[in-house]
């Protein structure tokens, strides 16, 4: 199980690239976080991940199966991918149908069984019979990542998915990347929370006006941060003051 | 001017037989301060924006409040019953709330903002030209208000907001989806307007009001958990890690003691 952007291109209409040449392989078991500044590509290469955008250039391989020629709903299986704004895609009228929906659709044996745990791992099930609408912003957020993580896909793609979060969901959202990360799944994560992030990651991606500035393992963090200065992305305060006080640049 | 804000035993809940979500509120903020409150979901940070700016007191017609809120030389028996818009401006956490998306270029939903306060065209288009500069939006101006990143919306949403130049600032987790350098660039706008206003910020996290904010707040399920100085509230940290995400400041804060490192209060 594979994800591979050979020469990857996309343009919106009438707008300049928004990614160039975006050549990547996310292995299995891979915890890729890719970072830039606003506008540098990010939420577009998760969209052309899962086949909602096709490339106008070079092609993606997800398993082997090119997206341009591969329905969506082919693509389900293998990647699932969360909006930065839950409102994007929430639909159903309870907590507990809309983390069914993508399990269901995917004919999994069980969707009853992949909705209550998911919910479970984020702290949801006493939300099941809510509405979606009347949870709390952070708690909409965990939702929407309780439906990837229910549909069974063994790729996770989240955009920003610790933007409304506070520290008691922050430490949910923690909890289960580190229990699915150990079960092999994998994470695509687009985030600027680099604080959050940087220390769980396996590899960085720094998108800089859609190219790829640098990809490299995260304890190449030295380099990631020069190269990150210059396109704009600063490491947090807590970071940048460890070596003064005797501490590695990134926390282990 | 920047106006003093005081809220004097602050009772609210959303329905009559709801859960309260301040019980007792007092707070009193400096004329020209910036104020960041933080605190977990549910702490109540957005209401009390939402009070504030007079969202609350005049949409949601089922709450119940009691206390008194004086803004200036305004007082408010118990809250502001009408929006309070231009004289206080709100951001609201999601941008996409904010912006109208009538107007078919950046630039033209911003000046929408000042359409409604009868400036001359000159003047607004001279504005809306500033604070796209400020904000680094310029190069988007003629694009769709909501055919832009994530990122970039909420800096258009901040844009809508600072261009009426309101003398109270409400911003709802205003460096969410930013950038660092829209970050940065945010900080420099809201440092240059602390003479001429008073800002309140909300925030999950301390990395943005670090270095802008000189009073924290920390509110935990509506009750006021911490009040003071930036150096007061660095020196508490440790009282609030199952508030606020802090386990590196933590780590760094038990060895300065022994370094001589300048933490950007």
């Amino acid at each position: 199980m594979s994800i591979a952007l050979q020469s990857a291109g996309f343009s919106y209409p009438g707008s300049a690239p928004a990614l160039r040449d975006i050549s990547l392989e996310v292995p299995s078991g891979d915890f890729l976080l890719v970072t830039g500044h606003n506008g540098a590509g990010k939420s577009s290469l998760l969209r052309l991940l899962n086949g909602m955008l096709k490339p106008n250039t070079g092609c993606i391989l997800i398993d082997g199966r090119d997206t341009k020629t591969t329905p969506v709903s082919s693509l389900a299986p293998v990647v699932s991918v969360t909006f930065q704004h839950p409102g994007d895609q929430i639909f159903a009228s309870t907590v507990f149908d809309e983390v069914r929906f993508g399990p269901r659709q995917l004919h999994r044996p069980d969707p009853d069984r992949d909705c209550r745990e998911a919910l479970v791992l984020l702290g949801l099930e006493s939300f099941s019979s809510s509405h979606p609408y009347d949870l709390s912003p952070a708690n909409r957020k965990l939702l929407t990542i309780a439906s990837a993580v229910a549909s069974g896909s063994p790729y996770l793609a989240f955009d920003e998915p610790t933007v409304n979060l506070s520290q008691p969901e922050r430490v949910k959202l923690s909890s289960m990347l580190h229990r699915l990360g150990d079960a092999g799944r994998s994470f695509i994560i687009v985030s600027h929370d680099l604080e959050f992030f940087l220390p769980i990651a396996k590899r960085i991606l720094l998108l800089h006006a859609g190219r790829i500035s640098f990809l490299g393992d995260r304890r190449d963090i030295q380099r990631y941060e020069n190269l990150a200065r210059k396109a704009g992305v600063r490491l947090p305060h807590s970071f940048r003051l460890r070596p003064h006080v005797g501490l590695p640049l990134l926390p282990d | 001017m920047a106006p003093r804000i005081t809220i004097d035993n602050l009772a609210y809940r959303y329905f009559a037989a709801g859960n309260p979500v301040f019980v007792g509120l007092s707070l009193e903020i400096p004329p020209g301060t910036c104020c960041a409150v933080l605190g977990p979901t549910g702490a109540g940070k957005t209401t009390l924006l939402e009070i504030l700016s007079g969202i609350a007191g005049s949409q949601c017609k089922t709450s119940v409040a009691e206390g008194i809120i004086q803004i200036g030389e305004n007082q408010y028996e118990p809250i502001p019953k009408a929006t309070l818009f231009p004289g206080v401006g709100l951001l609201l956490q999601d941008p996409d709330v904010q912006i109208s998306g009538i107007r078919d270029t950046v630039a033209a939903e911003v000046e929408f903002t000042l359409e409604q306060l009868s400036i001359s065209a000159t003047d607004r288009q001279r504005r809306v030209r500033d604070i796209l500069a400020d904000l680094g939006l310029s190069p988007l101006s003629q694009r769709h208000p909501l055919g832009v990143s994530g990122g970039e919306r909420q800096r258009i949403a901040l844009a809508s907001v600072l261009v009426a130049s309101p003398s109270l600032l409400l911003l709802d987790e205003p460096a969410n989806a930013l950038d660092s350098r829209s970050q940065h660039l945010l900080k420099g706008i809201l440092r240059s307007r602390k003479e001429t206003t008073t800002i309140i910020l909300t925030d999950y996290s301390i990395d943005f009001a670090l270095g802008l904010a000189d009073m924290f707040v920390v509110l935990a399920a509506g009750r006021l958990v911490f009040q003071g100085t930036s150096t007061d509230f660095f020196k508490a940290l440790v009282s609030m890690q199952d508030l606020l995400p802090i386990e590196y400041w933590k780590l760094l804060q038990s060895r300065l003691p022994k370094t001589r490192v300048r933490i950007p209060l």
